[in-house]
Formats: structure tokens, sequence, C-alpha cells
């Protein structure tokens, strides 16, 4: 007994040492970012350094993708801090040092140098490098925040969002906007946001693990900031309104200014309007005022286009690319090639003008929730100039990012889950369903919150409401919890009742008609789109099916959904498919029966006019009678 | 000699003097002997409204052919494949018409398809389609004419018919959509000009004008056998009108019925000689009851024994292929033609024509059928093509509503002058005519997406895609020697694209030589065609590809034969020489 008491109390100890205490050796960080270099030019990539800490390497994965011979340098303040010969895949470790730190952070230089043609002075590789799987290894202990504008780090592998075990309406929709709030900040899914009970202990502390707690009281929202468990906590309270609106602010970048560690009537000043902007530029897309393409070879650039940046749903998008191009050489041959996901869509060969003007109708057969719109410079030099004392001419293509926008048109390219968040218009209404657990509720929400705001182009403006908005209202939004009755009601293609997959169906998993599932849905009905998330077994719901689903969208990202159904049941991974792959359930089927009322009341419509018909011919029929009586009355046969 | 001459001088300056008509004039006398009453059984302009269909039915083949798209039905390959081995092959005779569909259309198209031009372009089935599209054009004018439309309504009956994108499309191919069309518009023809004819018609004319027409439906498409049984009923109900008592009635149901009867009588006889069992049709391993039979297993014949869906599919379909605004003009017209003429010969007559779109709906409901659209469950996109049977009831129902606005139009300026009709006959014809080609404009900017039909064949093209790269490559390089395949197998029925002559094909229309074959192989044939793995998804189990069963895993068929072309799951197989 006394041993076991030793042992707990050892463990007791090692628990308290290594748990909720940051470490003080050797450590890393995911950075959520990749770079791509071209032979033809350089490729940064700008790693934030958490204050505190000692940067001593950073690591990542190193790929080329063809065959190529030559060299990749990584090089930092002007030193070559890396040189590797190049290899189809393998992994670095660039030496980092303080001395690298610059204004927190460590811009690192990429250049992938290809071996020149034999007895030539050109570079003819399409070859690209990329360093992926960044991760900053470091020494020290992270100095934790005292200001609520860098209570958020750059890079962070998890944030709980707390409410208390019995929350209020006000402290779930704070909480749910909270984790829509900080998942606009981390769009990756390097790093976890969670909504939880406050009584729940926190996970073992890294690195950037942050805590906001939510808590609801009277009056103005208050921020404060400590360290609890060796956790950096923010507490945030105030009442249902103002608690809504300081959360919001999380997302804002007007945060900066919040220099304290206590703050007061904390709100986002301002969200802009939620109305569609169909017009964008690549400037507001991309983040960049010019989009630069140079050198001879393969270049690309990359633009992320979401379709939730035009606030509504499109159906085509016109890319109006406007910028220059340096004069091809003479015998020198170069084009500018556009894809969108991977699809070419418009190709145009560089010669004559130097101008740039072209307008790209991309039809809604190629576009998805977020599209990856690559420019592409292939270029051949003269060979002439390769050779001998003569050098190639420079070609650049530089692609004016504030002028070059792009216009969509709104329209339905995607259905199913992909329709989301665009259809939304920046506004997320959650309900929790009757007689679900709150709670419980909330956290299968908030997964599904984060992995939608990953996906939107904006911070998502979440509220908590009533679920017959959702049911029977007008409003497009999501709603968890829900049963087999709330399925009905709002029409849903998949009933949370028995159901079976039509054996066709691509899955090698079948689902039993008795066999407890959860489902995330989207619906479509009366003109809007509501998400809908519950669970159906045999003796109820599957609030622990309902988890696993909820965890696995945010750890699949939205992009990861196809379909208009995500399902999970007993012992299979969480998977899509479309509701056409279900047996059409009973009670779906049984609705349709109504409408043969329709055909009743054609016929009912034909009766109808038959009898009147028949009135009508009888009236005139008496009529005619009356006339011909009266006549014969008055003009008796024989009376002359 | 003189006198000759100067007679014959005389004439042509007559002719020369005479004053040009003006355009006007000649339009509107156009118009009105397009709009003549019939006389007798003559009614004029049959002929050039059947080389109207006939151009209409060309042009849009010219441009399904050049663009390929004719084949995009594997039903279309399949009964060109059908008609062909009636003659050509190793087994050749009538048993290779079979019993998953009615002969007709494979007799009809034999001949056309002996010609290999014909045959793997698929002209054959468009010439087909073309002519039926001719007579379908020729009889709904002379059921026009005989139940008294002006040249207004007949104007746009015809717009109806042979403006649908979808009727046009079928016309092109070898489905057998077009030749059930043609024969329900001739039976109507036939039965409408009996019924209104002032002169008592004999049984023998029925039997001629209308029976025959009854019959070429009952043996294209079960819904030809619906017709046969309205179509007796309105010959009872006519003549027991007039008063010629119920024996008369009988004798001339008898007559309208008695070609059709005889037509159903060799089908059951055909059934019986070739497969021991008369209604092998129905419950056969081909029939349709079989391949109803996997979906209802799988849950998917949500429509039977359910109305109300049954219904709503059955209304997406016409709505996809009829048009919303002729599908409203003709409700519209239905109504009007309840008031004004209730349920007399004249609407009966009209009325014939919903038999199809009702059998269709009985079909739905009690299982026999299946369709699948936008609003079925599940949905898809299968068989829509059914209702192009109801275009030519929607288009009298349509000329109906024409034809009444004309009159009440003309009504309004009394004394009705013949100019004022003239002009209302041109605007209210000119407005269902706007009608009709705003759906057309609006079918126009997404056909794939917004017509059933076309939906159906661009699914069919994306289908196809694999299985038509191997079948072409297999013509180009195919240098004699037999070939196995088993056509009846998922999506292998493309023997157009293959296109080599049929005495080399060992399937299973070969009967015997087919097993001797896919037993030993290499004493057969130089080439093999089949899936490389077995067939998982089918609508009936005869979907296996027997071939794929018998040599996909067998070691010393691929130490004998080399995969020689492959896409996706298709794999092409030559003897190693």
């Amino acid at each position: 007994m006394a041993r076991t008491r030793a042992a707990a109390a050892l463990l007791a100890l090692l628990t308290s040492v290594f748990v909720g205490v940051p470490p003080s050796v050797a450590d890393t960080v995911d950075v959520p970012y990749s770079t791509t270099a071209f032979p033809s030019g350089e490729a940064t990539l700008t790693i934030d350094v958490p204050a505190g800490v000692r940067p001593e390497a950073v690591t990542g994965r190193l790929a080329i993708d063809r065959p190529m011979k030559g060299r990749v340098v990584v090089s930092v303040r002007g030193r070559a801090a890396l040189s590797v010969a190049a290899q189809p895949v393998q992994w670095v470790r660039v030496p980092v040092g303080p001395a690298d730190v610059v204004g927190g952070r460590i811009l690192l230089r990429m250049d992938l140098q290809p071996d020149p043609v034999p007895g030539t002075r050109c570079i003819e590789s399409d070859a690209s490098a990329t360093l992926d799987h960044v991760r900053l290894v470091f020494s020290g202990r992270e100095q934790p925040p005292t200001t609520v504008a860098r209570f958020l780090p750059p890079y962070s592998p998890r944030v709980d969002v707390t409410v208390p075990r019995d929350p209020t309406d006000g402290e779930i929709a704070a909480g749910l906007a909270a984790v829509a709030a900080v998942s606009s900040r981390y769009p990756s899914t390097t790093t976890l946001v969670v909504l939880r009970a406050a009584t729940e202990p926190p996970v073992p502390a890294e690195t950037g693990y942050r805590v906001i707690r939510v808590r609801e009281s009277g009056g103005e929202a208050r921020t404060a900031i400590t360290t609890e468990d060796g956790v950096p906590t923010l507490t945030v309270q105030g009442d249902a309104p103002s608690l809504l609106a300081a959360v919001r602010a999380l997302a804002s970048r007007g945060l900066s200014l919040a220099n304290g560690d206590r703050t007061e009537g904390l709100f986002e000043s301002s969200r802009g309007s939620n109305d569609p902007v169909l017009t964008r530029t690549l400037a507001e897309l991309s983040g960049a005022d010019r989009l630069v393409l140079s050198g001879y070879g393969h270049v690309e650039s990359y633009v992320g286009v979401k379709q939730d940046a035009f606030g509504s749903p499109i159906g085509t998008l016109d890319l109006h690319l406007v910028g220059t191009h340096s004069a091809v050489p003479r015998d020198a041959r170069a084009q500018l090639d556009v894809y969108v996901n991977n699809a070419l869509v418009h190709s145009m060969r560089l010669e004559g003008g130097t101008d740039i003007d072209q307008v790209i109708t991309i039809p809604g057969t190629r576009l998805e929730g977020v599209n990856g719109l690559v420019l592409a410079l292939s270029a051949v030099p003269d060979r002439r100039s390769c050779i001998g004392v003569d050098r190639p001419l420079p070609l650049e293509v530089d692609i004016d990012a504030r002028a070059s926008t792009v216009t969509a048109t709104p329209g339905e390219s995607v259905a199913g889950l992909a329709r989301f968040p665009q259809v939304l218009g920046g506004v997320l209404p959650v309900a929790i369903a009757d007689g679900a657990n709150p709670l419980g509720s909330a956290i299968d929400a908030a997964y599904v919150v984060s992995a939608l705001q990953r996906q939107a182009a904006r911070p998502l403006a979440v509220s908590l409401v009533d679920p017959d908005e959702l049911l029977v209202g007008s409003a497009s939004g999501l709603l968890v919890g829900a049963d087999g009755s709330d399925s009905s009601t709002i029409q849903a293609p998949l009933r949370l009742d028995e159901m079976r997959l039509i054996d066709s169906a691509k899955e090698s998993f079948q689902v039993g008609t008795d066999q407890a599932f959860a489902a995330l849905e989207a619906v479509r009905t009366q003109g809007r789109d509501v998400l809908l998330m519950g669970s159906w077994s045999p003796v109820g719901g599957a609030p622990g099916l309902s988890r696993r689903l909820a965890r696995a969208v945010e750890v699949s990202g939205w992009s990861g959904l196809t379909g208009d159904l995500f399902v999970a049941t007993g012992d299979t991974k969480p998977f899509t498919l479309d509701s056409n792959a279900v047996v059409p359930q009973k009670e779906r089927v049984e609705e349709q029966q109504s409408f043969i009322l329709w055909l009743v009341a054609g016929a009912g419509v034909l009766v109808l006019v038959l009898v009147l018909r028949q009135v009508v011919i009888a009236r005139r029929r008496r009529q005619i009678a009356t006339i011909v009586d009266a006549k014969t009355a008055a003009h008796p046969p024989g009376g002359r | 000699m003189s006198v000759v001459a100067a007679t014959a001088t005389a004439r042509t300056a007559a002719v020369t003097a005479t004053p040009r008509r003006p355009l006007g004039r000649v339009l509107a006398d156009w118009f009105r002997r397009f709009g003549a009453p019939p006389s007798g059984r003559r009614v004029q302009g049959t002929g050039w409204v059947f080389a109207l269909g006939c151009a209409v039915g060309t042009a849009a083949s010219y441009w399904t052919v050049s663009h390929g798209t004719n084949l995009d039905y594997g039903d279309a390959m399949a009964h060109l494949t059908i008609a062909r081995r009636i003659l050509d092959g190793p087994n050749p005779g009538m048993q290779q018409l079979g019993t998953v569909w009615l002969p007709l259309p494979h007799l009809l198209l034999m001949p056309l398809t002996q010609n290999m031009l014909l045959f793997r372009t698929g002209i054959a089935g468009a010439i087909l389609g073309t002519l039926c599209l001719g007579i379908a054009s020729a009889a709904l004018f002379r059921t026009m004419a005989h139940l008294g439309f002006g040249a207004a309504g007949r104007v746009v009956g015809m717009a109806v018919l042979l403006a649908n994108p979808s009727l046009l499309y079928a016309s092109t191919t070898a489905l057998t959509e077009p030749v059930l069309i043609a024969a329900i518009t001739a039976c109507i023809a036939g039965l409408t000009g009996w019924a209104v004819s002032r002169r008592r018609l004999s049984g023998g004319e029925l039997a001629v004008f209308a029976g025959i027409p009854a019959a070429a439906g009952v043996l294209t498409r079960y819904e030809g056998w619906a017709m046969v049984a309205t179509g007796s009923a309105y010959v009872v109900v006519v003549v027991l009108r007039r008063g010629d008592g119920l024996r008369r009635a009988l004798v001339c149901a008898s007559a309208f019925a008695a070609v059709p009867t005889v037509a159903i009588g060799w089908w059951l006889a055909y059934n019986t000689a070739w497969y021991g069992n008369p209604i092998e049709f129905l419950t056969g391993p081909y029939s349709a009851a079989a391949f109803t039979d996997r979906f209802e297993e799988q849950g998917q014949l949500t429509t039977k024994g359910n109305p109300g869906l049954s219904l709503k599919v059955l209304g997406w379909a016409l709505v996809e292929s009829d048009g919303l605004v002729v599908l409203v003009l003709a409700g519209l017209g239905l109504l009007l033609m309840t008031w004004r003429w209730g349920f007399d010969n004249r609407a009966l007559a009209v009325w014939l024509g919903g038999t199809s779109s009702a059998f269709l709906l009985v079909s739905l409901v009690s299982g026999q059928h299946i369709m699948v659209n936008d609003v079925s469950l599940p949905t898809g996109s299968y068989n829509s093509r059914y209702v192009l049977s109801s275009v030519p009831w929607a288009a009298l129902l349509c000329a109906y509503l024409v034809t009444f606005a004309v009159h009440a139009g003309a009504a309004l300026r009394r004394p009705a002058r013949r100019w004022w009709r003239g002009v209302v006959a041109v605007g209210v014809a000119t407005a269902a005519l706007t009608g009709v080609a705003a759906q057309n404009v609006w079918w126009s900017h997404d056909p794939t997406e917004r017509m059933a039909v076309f939906e159906e064949g661009a699914l069919g093209q994306r289908n196809f895609k694999a299985v038509k790269e191997v079948a072409a490559w297999l013509h180009d390089h195919y240098d004699g020697g037999g070939l196995l395949i088993d056509e009846s197998a998922d999506k292998l029925a493309v023997a157009p694209v293959i296109a080599i002559d049929f005495d080399d094909i060992y399937d299973r229309a070969a009967g015997g030589l087919f097993y001797e074959a896919l037993a030993a192989p290499e004493r057969h044939v130089r080439w093999v065609v089949m899936h490389r793995e077995q067939v998982t998804t089918y609508a009936t189990r005869t979907a296996i590809d027997l071939v794929t069963g018998a040599l996909a895993t067998d070691p010393q068929f691929h130490a004998r034969y080399a995969l020689v072309y492959a896409v996706a799951n298709f794999g092409v197989y030559r003897r190693i020489e």
C-alpha cells in the first residue's frame, strides 16, 4: 500500500513537472505553410518565431516534382544555410539561430539551381522544388502572452474554447462564435480548435496552446489573460450580446489595438457588408499586388479563389488578366497558360505587343467550392543565345493583380456539401434541436463551424437561433442534434431512421437497417440550404457517433467532403456519399403519395367543367323550349 | 400552223401580262388551303406535311449523325445490332429478334442495317426515324383536319410536334419511340377519319386505316396494346352513338382489333416456337419483369405501388420532354375542349392520344416499367424518353386551344370579316409559336440538364466512352480470325462501332458456337473482347460478362492471348501467333 502511495506521489510529481509546463529543451511547432521554387526564381517563406524561444532549425520535406540534376539552396539573411542535391523527396534541416530572427521572423529563401544543358549556359528544366511539412525547432520556453492582441500566437497546435458545464444560450453562441473567430485566424487544420466544458482538464501543454474561457455575466464584455496549469488563458465575460461581440472580435484585424492584458467593451467595430461582391481583384484574392513569372522553363503562380469570396454561390467566373510581358526575343518562344483546378482553361502565345489584356470565362463545370487558379509561363530560349559569349535575354510576365479581376456570375456550379459556406452569405445561424443535449450538441457544432470557417473567405457571423428557424423558417444554417422527426420536417435526403445502402454503391461496406449511424446532410429545401447533423440508432440517438462524425469533419476539412451526405457508422471510417446511394427510405417514398391529389384535382376540374356544361346546355334547351312554346301559343297550329 | 403559233403567242402574252399577286395574298391563300376541311378521305396538304416532317427529320439526322450523338443510347446500338443479326452472323434467323423488345422496329431496320455504312454510322436508324416522323406529321395533320381545326391550329400543332428537340433527337436514332409514335398517330388519324366521315365506312376500311397502324404499334411497344383497347372502346362508343346497335358496334370493334390481334397472336406464337413459353417476353430472363426485379430487390423501384410518386416522375418527364409551355397550353386546350365538346366523338378522339401516357402511369404504379429522373427516388436519368409518345396528344390539345382562340377572337368583331379572322388567326398562332420558340431557347441553354432525353444521351455518351474507344480501336486493327465477345454483358453492345462482318462474331446470339468458343477460344477466334474484371453493378444478371467469367482468371488463356489494348475495365486480347 505504501509502495502504491509512493508510486502515485511520484506520478503526481512527474505530472506536475511534465504536464502543463512548456518544455525548456528542444521543441517544435508546425508551420502551416509551404513554398515552391522554380529554376528561374527564388521562393521565400516567412516563419514567425514564438516569443521567448531560441530557434535552432527549420525542418521540412523537400520534394522535386520532375527528374532533374542540380541543387537546392536555402539561404537565411544572405547566408547559404543549406545546399543539397536535388532528389525526388528528402527531409531537410536548415540550421538557424537567434541572429536570423528579424522582427520576430525568419525569412527563408529557396533557390532551385538545375545544372545547365551540357555545352550551353541555358537551363531547360520544368521541375519545381516544394518545401512543406515545415516545422520550427527551437529551445527555451515560450513567453506567455501579455496582451489580448498577442494572445493568439502565429502558430498553434490547439485552441480550446471553454464554456460552463451547463451553459446558457449566450455562452453557447459566444463559444461557437469564438471557435469561428479563432478558426479564421488559423486556416490550416494543423491547429485544432475545439469547444469543451470548462470542467474538463486541459490537454498537456504545448507551445502555442491556448484556452479561451467564455462566461456570461452582467455588464459589458471584459477580458483578462492568466496562465492556468501552464496554459495561457483568455477569459471573456459579459452579458450575452457583448460577449458575442467580444469573441467575434478575436477574428478582427483590429484586435492588434488591444494592447493590454485586460480590456473592457471589446467588440468588432466593423464587419463590413454581407452583400455579395461579385468582382474581386487578384490582389484581394492573393494578397499580392503583382504576380511575377520570370525566366525560361516552366514557372507557376497560384491564387486560391473561394466561392465564398463573392458572397454567394457562383455559376461562372470571368477572369480579366491585365499585365505586361517583356518582349519575347527573336527565336525564343513563350506562352502563358491558365489553369483552374488543374484544367487548362486558356492559353496565349506571348509575341508581338507586350500588353496582356485578356478576359477568360471559366464555365461552372470547372468550378469547385475552393478553386485553384494557376498562371503558368512556359518559355524556351533562343538556342544560339545559350552558347558562346551571348546570353538569353530576360523574359518576364508581370500581372497587375490590382487591375486584374475575377468577376463571378451567381449560379450553381456545385451541389451538396460543397455549396457551403458560400450559400450562407457570411452568416451562420446555428440551432440545437429540441431534446438534444445542449453542451454535447454545441461541441459537435463547433467542429463543423470550425471546418466551415476555414473554407470561408471571411469570418462567419455565428449566432444561436431557435431550431424552428431552420426547420420551418427561411434561414440557411446548421442544425445539430437532429432526430428522425427533424429530418422529416425539413425533408432531408436521408431520414434519421432505418436505412441501407444500394448494393451498387461504391463503398465496400454495408449499412444494415438496424445499424446506428450519424449523418451530416446538405439539405436544399424551399430555396435555402441547411446543414443537418444528427444520429439514429434502434434505441434512439447515437451521440458517440455524432461526435466521431463531427471530429472527422474537422480533421478532413470541408473541402474533403463531397456528395450531400457524410456518414459515420459503428465500425467504419466516416465516409461521404450521395443520397442516391441510399435505398430510398419508406418515409420519403410514402410522402410522395400525396402527389396523386394533383391528378384527382385535375379530374375534378374536368368533371366540374362537364357539370357546368350540362347545366348551361339544359338551361339553353329550356329557354329554347320556352321560346318555341311561346311562339306556338302565339301562333297555334290552324289558328289562322 | 400559224394559227397554233399565234394562239400560243397570245397565251404567253396573257401569262406575261398577268399581274403578280401580292405576297400577302399568296400567303393568305396558302394559309387557307392549309386549313381547308377534308374532302372525304382526301386531306389537302398531307403529302406536303409528310415531306416537311421528313425534311425536318433529315436536318436533325444530319446534325446528330455528323456529331455521332445518334449512337449515344446503348439501346439504339442494340436495336441496330439485332436488326443486322437477323440476316448476318453465324446463326441468322428470326430467333435473333429475341424477346427483350417487340420485333417490328428491328424488322423495319433489317434491310437498312445490312449495309455496313448505314449500320456503322447509325444512318439506318435515322432513315427509319425520319420516315416515322414524316408519317407522324402527316397523321397528326390529318387528325387535326378531321377534327375541324383551322390553319392556325394546324400550324401550331405541327410546330409542337416538329419543333420538339427530344422527339427530333429520338427520330435520328434507332430507338423505338419514333415507330411507336408514327403507329399511334396513324391509328388515331384512321379512327378519327372513320368517326367523322359522313359516309358509313366499312369494317374493312377501319381495319386498313386504323387496324394496321394499331398492329404496327402492337408489334413495337406495349403502349400499342393499350391503344388497341382504347381504340376498340372508342369504336364501340361511336357506333352506339350513331344508333347502329351493339351488334354493329362489336363488328366494327372486331374489324379494328382483328389485325392487332393477329399481330399479338403471332408474337405469342413466336415466343412459344423459340422459347416454349408464349409469355416468355413477360417472364423470361430478358423480360422487363426480370429487369425491374433487380431494381425492386435493391429498393429502387419506388414507383411501384405509389401512384403519387409515379405521377410525379411521369409529370416531370413530361415537363422535360414536352416542355412546360406546351403542357400549359395543352392543359388549357383540354379544359376548353371539355367545355365545348364534352365527351363527344371528336373529344374522345383527342383523348385517345393520352392512351400511352395513361398506360405509362399504370405501368409505373404496377412496377412493369422503371423511369428515373430528377424527382424520382433515387434520382438519375433513365427511360424518360417513354413520354415522347405524349407529344402528339399535346400537339392536338394545343391546336384545339389555338382553333378556339381564333374563333373567339374572330367573334369579337361583328359582323366578322375575313381579313379580321385572318389577323386573329395569325396573331394567335404567332403567340403560341412564340411560346414554343421561347421554350426551345430556354432548353438550348443547357440541353443536357434541362431535357431528360438529352441528359440520358449525354450520360450514355459518358458511360460508353471507354468501351467505344476499345471498339473503335478494334475496328481499325481487326485483321480477321474471329471475335469472341459477350455483347449482352454490361455496356458491350457496341457492334455498330466495331463494325466487322457478323459472321466473325461469336456472341450469345451465335448460340452453341458462342459456348464452344468460350470453352476453347484458341480454336475459334483470334480476338477476344471482355471486361478485365467481372461486372459487379448490373441491372439484370444477363449483364454479367460470360467471357470474363470464363477467361479472365484462366492462366492458360493469358498464356495464349496477349492484352493488346485496354481502356478502363475493357480489354482487347489477341491470340499470340
